[in-house]
């Protein structure tokens, strides 16, 4: 298998990714929000079980972020780790020399 | 048990709500089309491993937007159901047997003085006579008036508590994928 690592290149599209990751956070706020205005104009004997939907989806919600924070802290992370063999690597090469 | 509604706002925010769940549709696929952007830059086990638990919290995501959707259904059939009766709607569904009982009450008194008049002798007072069947006659047009607005009352009232009883239905069809902290989306990959 090819192993291909651009650590210049990866960066610049974690940081595009953590752009994207800032939108999706104030899109689901908004959707929220709209949920409970939503609420705000209907309150009967549902209501209660209508809110507990929308804290179960938020919890949901804030399950997944949490996990695609690691995402970029485990990109990056195998990136130092790729530099860091390729340092080692070139040390060894130099002794031989 | 206190019903508000306001199916206006109601309607104006499910039409706000569509166009958020649309842009958020779009934020998930920019999203998950950078992260594959990243992997082109990145290509090994690992990040083989981590493009398939992508995929993997794709498909919960997409998933999550669907209960949303369903939500937002819930919501349009709310004022599918209730924009018959109005467009703002306060009432204690509590107090229902009460205004049945006054309503009840004042068509009793109706009914007694009714009575009354046929009981009355009047044979020998022609002009009295007719002024009391005129009377009398108002008086059952008042009280079937009031047995009518009692009735279309009371259907109102069914029909809340049937839209609530259909919606709760509705309500307990959605059901929301728990997710754990623990479900493996990226995280066996370090």
């Amino acid at each position: 298998m090819n192993i291909v690592i651009d650590e210049e290149q990866i960066i610049r599209e974690l940081d595009k990714f953590q752009i994207f990751v800032k939108e999706e956070q104030q899109s689901f706020i908004n959707l929220k929000e709209s949920l409970n205005t939503l609420n705000s104009n209907y309150k009967t004997s549902n209501t209660q079980a209508l809110i507990t939907l929308l804290n179960e989806l938020e919890n949901k919600f804030k399950i997944i972020e949490n996990k695609r924070e690691n995402f970029s802290n485990i990109v990056v992370a195998n990136v130092q780790k790729y530099h860091n063999l390729v340092h080692k690597a070139e040390n060894i090469f130099d002794k031989i020399e | 048990m206190n019903i508000e509604v306001n199916i206006d706002e109601l309607r104006f925010q499910i039409d706000r709500l569509n166009q958020l769940l649309e842009n958020y549709e779009m934020t998930i696929l920019n999203l998950y089309n950078q992260e594959n952007s990243t992997l082109t830059f990145w290509r090994d086990r690992k990040s083989l491993e981590l493009s398939n638990n992508s995929t993997h919290e794709k498909a919960k995501v997409k998933n999550m937007l669907t209960e949303l959707s369903s939500l937002k259904e819930v919501y349009k059939y709310i004022v599918e159901k209730y924009q018959q009766i109005g467009n703002k709607i306060q009432f204690n569904l509590n107090s229902q047997n009460q205004i049945v009982n006054i309503f009840n009450r004042c068509i009793d008194k109706e009914n007694a003085i009714i009575s009354l008049y046929s009981n009355l002798n009047v044979r020998y007072c022609y002009y009295e006579l007719r002024v009391l069947n005129n009377e009398k006659q108002r008086m059952i047009d008042h009280r079937n008036k009031l047995i009518e607005v009692k009735n279309n009352i009371v259907n109102q009232m069914n029909n809340i508590q049937r839209s609530e009883q259909e919606i709760r239905d509705k309500i307990s069809a959605i059901n929301i994928e728990i997710l754990s902290d623990n479900d493996n989306l990226y995280e066996e990959i370090i």
